[in-house]
């Protein structure tokens, strides 16, 4: 959150692109296009992004109203993922090995005799005990709530940045990589050059910034 | 030289902007002019790191009380330690903000803004996006200053001098 509530701590990005005359109709598509899939537990995704109203990450659909506020652009990246219990996970497994064990060995003591071993050893192969992880962790997901992460963000339309309540780095270029599938524009981080860059310097000046060395204090 | 080259090359001049900060605040006694005349006041609040770039993850925190003051934080520039994050506190008339500034990035971390007076939600966005877009001008106007002593040689100069200077005196005689 941070749009219009809680912590503000955000990257600022620049948006590269005009948007359309029916911007509106055009950005609210697109929005629609790439919105939130929830997970469910008979699906084989782990993690789920996508955008969700600001105001109801748990809704549907946008509603116009919820996305357009003058020059600003307001949306949510939320992201889902399942974060299973590891110890339960483990202990069902073993729990879930244990109760089948007799029977599925003794169908392979079975298969081996029927094969003409005489002394059949029937252990659990690799493949049987994932199949039963598998079942457990679909079990697991039928009874929780996958994690999820909302982040806002905010789109000046005018001044042509966009604010993005996250400074974590990967988050960021993931939310960069799906803005500019969503709306086809790309988006560049603010940084010392690009804010430079925006403050209107011209090319020479940009130039003596790149060419600079690090200063570092001369005590001699 | 991409645009990706540039930005990771001139990453430093937002640390150099933190330290250049962190001088005039404390030569100007926390009083800056930005170029439309207004006054804006700028002082370091209780977070300071600072980190070398020869060792990495050296790194010194520093928090509580005025870290600005601390004899350590002097002795860490000293060693050539570059300013990382600082923690501000900046007003402009009655309205005051404050956030963690990282150097490398220039983004806003932890921001408190001013009291806002509106209570219905989309009220409450524009206000609230008003005042975070009040600061980033803000920071905006001091960077720009900053790059334009920056990248000016004699005046560069002049203040390269002014800053060594004051990280000796300070280091000699800053508070435990």
């Amino acid at each position: 959150m941070g749009s219009l509530e809680g912590g503000l701590s955000f990257r600022t990005f620049y948006v590269e692109g005009e948007p359309p005359n029916d911007f509106q109709e055009a950005y609210l598509a697109h929005l629609t296009n790439h919105f939130f899939e929830p997970l469910t537990p008979m699906g084989e995704e782990e993690r789920s992004v996508g955008w969700v109203p600001t105001q109801d990450p748990i809704a549907d659909g946008f509603r116009r109203d919820q996305v357009f506020f003058n020059q600003f652009i307001v949306f949510s990246m939320r992201i889902d993922k399942w974060a299973l219990p590891a110890p339960w996970v483990k202990a069902l497994t073993r729990q879930a090995i244990a109760e089948r064990l007799p029977e599925l060995e003794e169908k392979e003591a079975e298969r081996q005799k029927a094969e003409g071993k005489l002394r059949p050893s029937a252990k659990l192969s690799k493949r049987e005990k994932d199949k039963i992880k598998l079942e457990v962790i679909t079990n697991i997901k039928h009874k929780i709530l996958p994690a999820m992460k909302v982040i806002d963000v905010v789109w000046n339309i005018s001044e042509c940045t966009v604010r993005f309540w996250s400074t974590s780095q990967a988050v960021c270029d993931e939310f960069a990589e799906l803005f500019e599938a969503t709306f086809g524009l790309a988006l560049h981080q603010d940084s010392p050059f690009l804010m430079a860059k925006q403050l209107g310097l011209e090319e020479k000046e940009l130039d003596t910034m790149v060419n600079a060395e690090p200063w570092h204090p001369d005590f001699q | 030289m991409d645009t990706f080259e540039k930005i990771e090359r001139t990453r430093h001049f937002g640390e150099m902007f933190l330290l250049w900060l962190w001088y005039r605040s404390d030569i100007n006694d926390t009083v800056f002019y930005l170029s439309d005349g207004s006054a804006v006041i700028l002082a370091i609040d209780n977070q300071l790191t600072l980190e070398s770039k020869m060792t990495e993850m050296e790194r010194t925190v520093i928090s509580g009380g005025a870290p600005s003051d601390s004899r350590e934080a002097y002795e860490a520039l000293r060693q050539g330690k570059v300013v990382s994050h600082m923690k501000l506190r900046l007003q402009r008339d009655e309205k005051e903000w404050v956030f963690v500034l990282c150097g490398a990035t220039l983004d806003i971390s932890s921001l408190k803004i001013p009291a806002l007076m509106t209570k219905a939600d989309d009220e409450k966005l524009y206000e609230r996006m008003g005042l975070v877009e009040e600061v980033d001008a803000l920071i905006r106007g001091l960077y720009e200053q900053f790059l334009s002593i920056r990248l000016d040689p004699d005046k560069w100069k002049a203040e390269e001098a002014g800053i060594v200077d004051w990280i000796e005196r300070k280091a000699a005689g800053a508070e435990e």
